[in-house]
């Protein structure tokens, strides 16, 4: 499948589609392509979701713990379509039925990057959208990245910084959110990594912490439709290994060293979370990802 | 004057067998010539055989001989055909006919002396297979002894065959009590492991990896940070490797007589650890006169590819068809030759090219393209073909523990090699009627037919199944390593835990 498959919508500013926030910034695009779902206007709620592309397993469990909490609100998730946190935002807002909007650094009918057609795909099928201000097969450019950014910025309510380095892109669409007077949230992380400096940067200037899913729904005004998750039954096992795992989300081994839970048993747990959703490994380390 | 004895030809690692005619004519001018496709190797025997005569105290015959190593038009290479025409020679000399069903393999030196040749083992095979009798060079005489009642005349000297042939002497038979393979070789102890099983300090999900794979065959890739001990992890299987049943013992010692390599303790299963810049000869066998490469010298045992993603590319994808099959086949214009290759593949790597990713301490300073380029060796076709995947996790507290080595609970969880031998029995009694030894090679339908779960076992793998996005193969590898884990435990059926454990080792 390539973008040509999918049909173009050019909308302009004065369409009533064309998103009213993006309109009130200093120099919003005259023209905007879309494909999919073209309403843009329709979108009430959009939160941006910007981090790093390298982003680290921390990034993807907090993702992942955050959208437990996202799913039955009147949202839409916007993101840059870019590896790293972008990708993981578009396509954990398409697993849980959340519309989302990918704004391209190149013309409309480019693929970038091209290995991320399936996920191009999966946004269009689940409604989404695609968006860019550049025409035809434009190839991505440093100046357009930055373009890109200030559509993420303009579009959305709030923004959200889940991971940035020290010289991260992610801080350019933080100063454009800082000069539109959008809402700005981060993600709190380990202040000696590389991973989280620019997050440091952006809460000593101001920018509400975000501890969960909640957070981010008080801070757009939305209230969470009563669907709390149903607390299946919990063992003593099971529990013992959330603590530990709250406390500090590790490896196996050391999981199965500071609990006191048999080799056999400590897999039978693990696994009977995981297919509950609780909990997620990642690249060897176990996050608790609900609750 | 003609005479005729036997000896043995190689295709590959079939063995047939070769008349060696010599004809002696005393008219025309004296000459010496082979026919009947001599490699190189054998037209320079005229020379060893020569000068063997003379100095075994014999004349050789001034006249015109003509030697025929019938069947004519197979290729024959080595030096084993030394002795068979010597003694070929002797007979026509002598007027020697009684030779039947005897046969004779070794090179000779120039003093007469009998020595050791590649092959003898296949060779052994064969002429007991025929209920024939071998003349062999003493000391391998005594090697291939250890395997099993063949009849072998172990033959120090050129002049005590020719003694023995006249009826001077009388070469004594080596013969061993028929039946059991001797367990002479076979004894191990822990000294003749480098690293023990129990050596290797925490790590606790690699090590429970490594004992379902050695138990079940189950191919498996590690992966981990440079240091966290993946190759010492991969050595120390060894240790843990069930023995092999006698027709196991005989075909890795054909492969290994074959190329000329000794083992010195003939149980253990092979070990191979090829350096990844190997080529792709070496790996899978070639050469115009295709010799086995390092999968087949790793047949039923291990083959271990540290730096799995730094092989390169062709020596990778040539993987698939030996991992799939058991077997490579080496297809040159003249023939097409299949070398066993039923290993199991131990892989580790690093996660990234720096070594850093998931590192909890050290930071990957690899880009997105390079970790993508890095995988892409990894392709999903090789990716499929492996059932264990385990991480070596950065011991944290490394230093500590090495005062706690005899800790209860990593005595609980090493199995010890017993358990395994058991668990590897109870397996090859329930593939017995598909002629299979280990659960990684069941296919789909014997798992079927074989591995009968639990009703909570189905419940939970089903639901693991839409809920972990597992695709069909992934499924039964699943139940496949389950089975293995189920075996450890000795239990007749797969329980719920053992599909617990099973997921937990698949590709994430």
């Amino acid at each position: 499948m390539s973008p040509q498959n999918y049909l173009t919508i050019c909308i302009a500013m004065e369409d009533c589609r064309y998103p009213m926030l993006l309109k009130g910034i200093p120099n919003p695009p005259k023209n905007l392509y879309i494909k999919g779902n073209a309403n843009l206007a329709a979108l009430h709620n959009c939160l941006g979701i910007v981090g790093s592309r390298r982003m680290t397993p921390y990034g993807a469990a907090v993702l992942e713990y955050l959208f437990n909490d996202l799913v039955c609100t009147d949202l839409a998730v916007v993101s840059g379509f870019t590896r790293g946190v972008d990708f993981t935002a578009h396509s954990l807002a398409v697993a849980h039925g959340v519309p989302t909007v990918a704004v391209l650094p190149c013309g409309i009918e480019e693929m970038y990057p091209y290995s991320s057609r399936n996920l191009y795909e999966e946004i269009l099928c689940g409604g989404g959208s695609i968006v860019s201000e550049f025409v035809g097969n434009e190839p991505p450019r440093e100046w357009m990245f930055v373009k890109r950014n200030r559509i993420v910025a303009g579009l959305c309510k709030a923004i959200l910084f889940v991971e940035a380095g020290e010289k991260s892109g992610s801080l350019i669409t933080y100063n454009y959110a800082k000069s539109y007077s959008r809402r700005i949230l981060a993600v709190p992380g380990d202040i000696f990594k590389d991973s989280t400096k620019g997050i440091c940067q952006i809460l000593r200037e101001g920018a509400k912490p975000v501890f969960s899913g909640c957070d981010i729904n008080e801070e757009l005004g939305l209230s969470r439709s009563s669907n709390a998750f149903s607390t299946c039954n919990i063992d003593a096992e099971s529990l013992q290994i959330l603590n530990v795992l709250r406390r500090d989300p590790t490896n196996f081994n050391t999981l199965y060293r500071q609990v006191s839970i048999g080799f056999n048993q400590l897999n039978m747990c693990l696994t009977t979370l995981q297919l509950a959703g609780i909990i997620k490994e990642i690249k060897g380390t176990y996050y608790v990802v609900k609750g | 004057m003609l005479s005729k004895v036997k000896c043995v030809a190689f295709q590959g690692l079939q063995v047939v067998e070769v008349d060696v005619e010599a004809n002696i004519s005393n008219r025309g001018i004296p000459s010496f010539d082979i026919v009947g496709l001599p490699n190189k190797s054998i037209e320079e025997s005229k020379h060893r055989i020569k000068s063997a005569f003379i100095n075994s105290g014999y004349d050789f015959p001034a006249a015109k001989i003509t030697v025929n190593l019938a069947p004519a038009d197979i290729h024959k290479i080595g030096s084993a055909y030394d002795l068979p025409i010597a003694v070929a020679i002797f007979c026509a000399q002598n007027q020697i006919y009684s030779i039947d069903r005897r046969f004779f393999f070794g090179e000779l030196s120039l003093d007469g002396m009998i020595r050791n040749t590649r092959g003898a083992y296949l060779a052994v095979d064969y002429v007991n297979s025929v209920t024939g009798s071998l003349f062999v060079s003493a000391e391998s005489a005594v090697y291939l002894s250890t395997f099993g009642s063949f009849s072998l005349f172990p033959s120090r000297t050129l002049k005590e065959v020719f003694a023995h042939l006249k009826g001077n002497i009388l070469i004594k038979k080596v013969a061993l009590v028929p039946g059991e393979i001797c367990t002479n070789g076979g004894i191990t102890s822990n000294k003749d492991y480098d690293i023990l099983f129990n050596d290797v300090i925490g790590q606790e999900s690699a090590k429970r990896a490594l004992e379902i794979s050695a138990c079940g065959g189950h191919n498996l890739m590690l992966v981990g940070s440079p240091g966290t001990g993946k190759s010492m992890l991969a050595k120390s299987i060894v240790s843990i490797l069930p023995g092999m049943t006698p027709q196991e013992v005989s075909e890795v010692q054909k492969i290994y007589s074959y190329m000329g390599i000794s083992i010195t303790n003939i149980l253990q299963r092979p070990f191979r650890q090829p350096h990844h810049t190997i080529s792709y000869a070496g790996m899978l066998g070639g050469g115009a006169e295709p010799l086995p490469g390092e999968v087949t010298l790793a047949h039923d045992g291990i083959l271990f590819m540290d730096e799995f993603c730094e092989f390169t590319r062709n020596v990778l994808e040539g993987l698939r068809q030996p991992m799939q099959d058991g077997y490579i086949t080496l297809n040159r214009n003249n023939k097409t030759v299949r070398f066993p290759a039923a290993f199991s593949l131990i892989a580790a790597s690093n996660p990234c090219p720096c070594g850093y990713l998931g590192h909890p301490k050290r930071p990957c300073i690899c880009s997105e393209q390079k970790i993508a380029v890095y995988y892409k060796k990894l392709s999903g076709p090789l990716a499929d073909r492996f059932d264990l995947f385990a991480n070596a996790f950065p011991e944290e507290n490394f230093v500590s523990k090495l005062d706690r080595l005899a800790d209860s609970k990593n005595l609980q969880l090493c199995k010890t090699k017993e358990l395994i031998e058991l668990a590897r029995l109870t397996q090859q009694t329930r593939l017995q009627e598909f002629n299979k030894v280990c659960n990684a090679s069941m296919t789909n339908k014997e798992v079927a037919m074989t591995c009968q779960m639990s009703k909570e076992a189905a419940a939970l793998l089903k639901n693991a199944y839409t809920h972990l996005n597992l695709s069909p193969r992934g499924y039964y590898k699943v139940i496949k390593v389950s089975r293995t884990v189920a075996d450890l435990c000795q239990s007749d059926i797969i329980k719920e835990e053992h599909i617990a454990e099973g997921l937990q080792y698949r590709l994430r």
